[in-house]
């Protein structure tokens, strides 16, 4: 299904969205930095590059309560599973965020099926926008991917100048467009072109550029060598690379309470980097030192979920890199793993 | 209104303080009494959870610096307990709420007086928060 | 100037480099604009070091990490040289008064400084996208989107404490190099150190200031680099946010903004006594929260206060942990 909408015709879309599910879009926040909020009035920024800030935290909430107690003053305990079935529909997920959530879809219904994620992905439409300008850090063409995947979309939008090109990819997305069919435009028989050229335009000025997927199933051969303590050194194990990465799926489980007779068993996200992540009540840490915990996240985006899922973890966005308070870059990393994987095959 | 308040009191040396600690059982029963070793031994972060958490003041109730059991106990607490005001005040949190007594164990009239002040300091702030 | 500085820290390093020593310094990535800390275990690394106006992060915090992680090489016995901005100096100072630093263990070389710029800041300007940077005088010429070229002044993309310039001065210490021309140093940043900021705690109410606090601190995703990059953290995995032995629980990590003040509150209470303002902190937030207003706040009080600048000597013990019988109280 293919559609065109006018650019001015996206506030009134936005409106008429609204009226039975919340709509999350990029705006602009008043630390001058575009985020994903929940759009009131606020003009929606459907340009540049992609956002600092990922939309995970709207599928993988920070924190969230799983259940909540109450007890009475008889003694009597009741338990309520929190159980949100709010629609949402969020706009302008960059293809590289769209796979992640594809990924983290696939991660939370394997052998345990996580019902909370999975009801929220549910209750979710997510329409993707094409990148027309990748940010300094991008790398997703080195993992395969393009910044205009339609995958894991319902509804794909590009920018076509004066007016967006809108794919419906599945039912869900198909019915949304079906729904407010007087606020699209039939579209012309070339305008399926304006995702290749943006493809062109963008890939082009990409950075940074290394054959990641060349080292599918090779990478775990650098398990043993150098590299890590020269990255760990530098690195202070602090979790900002993962809270910020839209693939990071770890989560600590708690509980707390909220008065004398009122409280959660709730969840928040936590991080491989962090020294109590793998803490033992009998006080062994099986990943003690900080080169230990840099492999483990290196390793898990690229060879532990390729064992498991036969996909990398890791879709490009280069978040990671961007937000590391030291400076280290994951695709310094990857090409040092690629000199170790390829001195080994000689 | 008074009775729904939630004030936390730290005194330091109970078993000699038995005397002001009924006086204040009996005058102010909204008052939770949490008996420490020492003022210096009081762990200011605790201050901060408690009157985060939604408490209505704090006050520890320790031996005048110099005085003290410990020697430097709570002439380092006095320092400790300046910080703690501060950073309440840094987070936006009414400074007065955190309050330290220094008296000697023995004191009885001194403690309460300076107890009422206190109440009435509360008593103050939230009117202040009420009229805002 | 800026290529003069960093070749005479080589020359530096290279005239007093022994066999056995260590050096930590910056060195360039692969991105346009951001500097890494950088190990530099033997002589012939020394040409890879980098000083220009984007070495940003503080490498006294790796100073703090000996404990922690297995740094020093194995064949070190000599020194451990550091190149640091004054600002960063200061910290180094005030691990030594905490005697978490041997004194001897380590080298300073202090380099004459104008100005630090924060890359995300010109990336922001960029709307994301540098392909090149070029320092020109004062200005940047930054390449972007399809090789446009933008030149923007480098006093936009300073750090916030290199317009404030109340941390620039340099520590009473006899032991240190300076690379660079220390009097024109010191005439730049004397006018700096005496004006006068005001801080939102003087001018607003405990409620308003509340509000703030809230709105700010609701973003706070608990990912640690505030406390990581602090060179005053030094507990490392000791610190009290992650001790399963303690057996009150300070923190639920239930991200509701009140948890997140009571982290920074404790952080800040601890950190307070020893912060030197360096504002790593907050170059560190990936979330850009403004934590300047909080310690800029703990630094003026240890000052009007206890008459005390953390970080000015490398002997005075920070003021709430050292008390004499007899002595003044406040």
């Amino acid at each position: 299904m293919r559609k065109r909408l006018q650019k001015q015709k996206l506030s009134s879309l936005i409106k008429k969205l609204k009226e039975d599910a919340t709509v999350i879009a990029p705006v602009m926040t008043d630390k001058n930095e575009v985020d994903f909020l929940p759009v009131n009035s606020e003009e929606v920024i459907l340009s540049g590059a992609r956002s600092l800030y990922s939309p995970k935290k709207y599928i993988f909430k920070q924190s969230e309560s799983m259940y909540d107690y109450t007890i009475q003053d008889s003694g009597k305990v009741t338990v309520k599973e929190s159980c949100e079935n709010e629609k949402q529909i969020i706009m302008g997920i960059r293809p590289c965020d769209l796979h992640a959530i594809e990924y983290m879809k696939e991660f939370y219904s394997g052998k345990y099926k996580d019902s909370y994620i999975l009801r929220r992905l549910e209750n979710s439409v997510l329409i993707g926008l094409a990148c027309t300008e990748p940010s300094t850090n991008c790398f997703c063409t080195s993992l395969g991917n393009s910044p205009v995947d339609t995958d894991g979309s319902d509804i794909m939008m590009a920018d076509a100048g004066s007016f967006y090109f809108v794919k419906g990819i599945t039912e869900k997305g198909k019915k949304l467009i079906e729904n407010n069919k007087d606020i699209f435009e039939d579209s012309q028989e070339d305008d399926e072109r304006v995702l290749s050229d943006i493809k062109e335009s963008c890939e082009k000025a990409i950075l940074e550029k290394i054959d990641v997927t060349a080292l599918k199933n090779k990478v775990g051969s650098a398990y043993n060598s150098d590299i890590w303590k020269k990255y760990s050194d530098i690195c202070v194990n602090c979790g900002a690379c993962t809270f910020n990465c839209p693939t990071c799926t770890c989560f600590d489980v708690a509980d707390t309470s909220r008065s004398k007779n009122e409280g959660c068993h709730y969840r928040t996200w936590d991080t491989c980097q962090n020294f109590a992540f793998t803490l033992h009540a009998s006080g062994h840490n099986p990943r003690s030192t900080s080169e230990e915990r840099l492999r483990q996240r290196v390793m898990h985006k690229y060879q532990y979920t390729v064992d498991q899922m036969d996909q990398f973890s890791c879709t490009g966005c280069g978040r990671c890199t961007q937000v590391c308070p030291v400076g280290i870059s994951m695709i310094a990393i990857l090409k040092d793993i690629k000199e170790v994987v390829d001195n080994g095959e000689e | 209104m008074a009775s729904k308040k939630l004030i936390y009191l730290f005194p330091c040396l109970a078993e000699k303080r038995k005397k002001v600690l009924q006086k204040i059982e009996q005058e102010y029963p909204e008052i939770k009494i949490v008996p420490i070793i020492c003022a210096g031994r009081f762990n200011t972060d605790i201050a901060l959870k408690l009157i985060n958490d939604g408490a209505d003041g704090i006050v520890v109730l320790g031996c005048e610096p110099g005085d003290c059991h410990y020697r430097e106990g709570s002439a380092i607490s006095e320092r400790r307990f300046l910080l703690v005001k501060h950073t309440l005040k840094a987070f936006g949190f009414e400074e007065e709420r955190f309050q330290a007594l220094w008296h000697k164990p023995s004191e009885v009239k001194g403690v309460m007086n300076e107890l009422n002040l206190f109440m009435e300091k509360l008593a103050s702030i939230e009117q202040k928060g009420v009229e805002e | 100037m800026k290529k003069q500085i960093e070749k005479n820290i080589k020359s530096l390093l290279h005239s007093i480099w022994k066999s056995g020593d260590m050096a930590i310094s910056w060195t360039k990535t692969s991105i346009p604009g951001k500097r890494t800390p950088f190990f530099i275990k033997n002589k012939n690394q020394i040409d890879q070091l980098v000083f220009d106006t984007f070495c940003a992060v503080s490498l006294a915090t790796y100073l703090t990490e000996f404990n922690r992680k297995e740094i020093l090489p194995e064949d070190f016995k000599g020194k451990l040289h550091i190149t640091c901005k004054p600002c960063d100096a200061r910290s180094v100072m005030q691990l030594f008064s905490d005697m978490q630093v041997s004194e001897e263990l380590v080298n300073l070389i202090v380099i004459q400084c104008d100005g630090i710029a924060d890359e995300s800041k010109l990336t922001k300007i960029m709307s994301g996208y540098v392909s090149n940077i070029e320092e020109e005088n004062d200005r940047f010429i930054c390449k972007g989107i399809g090789g446009t070229e933008k030149s923007v002044p480098i006093r936009d993309c300073w750090l916030d404490k290199c317009s404030d310039g109340k941390n620039c001065d340099l520590p009473y210490y006899y032991g240190y190099y300076f690379v660079g021309n220390e009097t024109e140093y010191r005439k730049r940043i004397s006018n700096l150190l005496h004006t006068k900021t005001d801080l939102v705690q003087d001018t607003m109410s405990p409620k308003e200031l509340k509000k703030l606090v809230n709105k700010e601190l609701s973003s706070c995703i608990r990912c640690n680099a505030c406390r990581n990059v602090c060179p005053a953290c030094f507990c490392s995995d000791r610190c009290v946010f992650e001790q399963p032995k303690v057996n009150v629980k300070y923190l639920d990590s239930e991200d509701a903004s009140k948890n997140n003040i009571l982290y920074h509150m404790i952080r800040f209470n601890h950190v307070a006594p020893n912060c030197t303002g360096c504002g790593e902190c907050e170059r560190a937030c990936p979330m850009s929260i403004p934590l300047s207003m909080f310690y800029k706040y703990f630094n003026r009080l240890m000052w009007e206060e206890f008459e005390y600048k953390p970080g000015k000597t490398n002997s005075e013990r920070q003021k709430l942990l050292s008390y004499h019988l007899g002595e003044d109280l406040v």
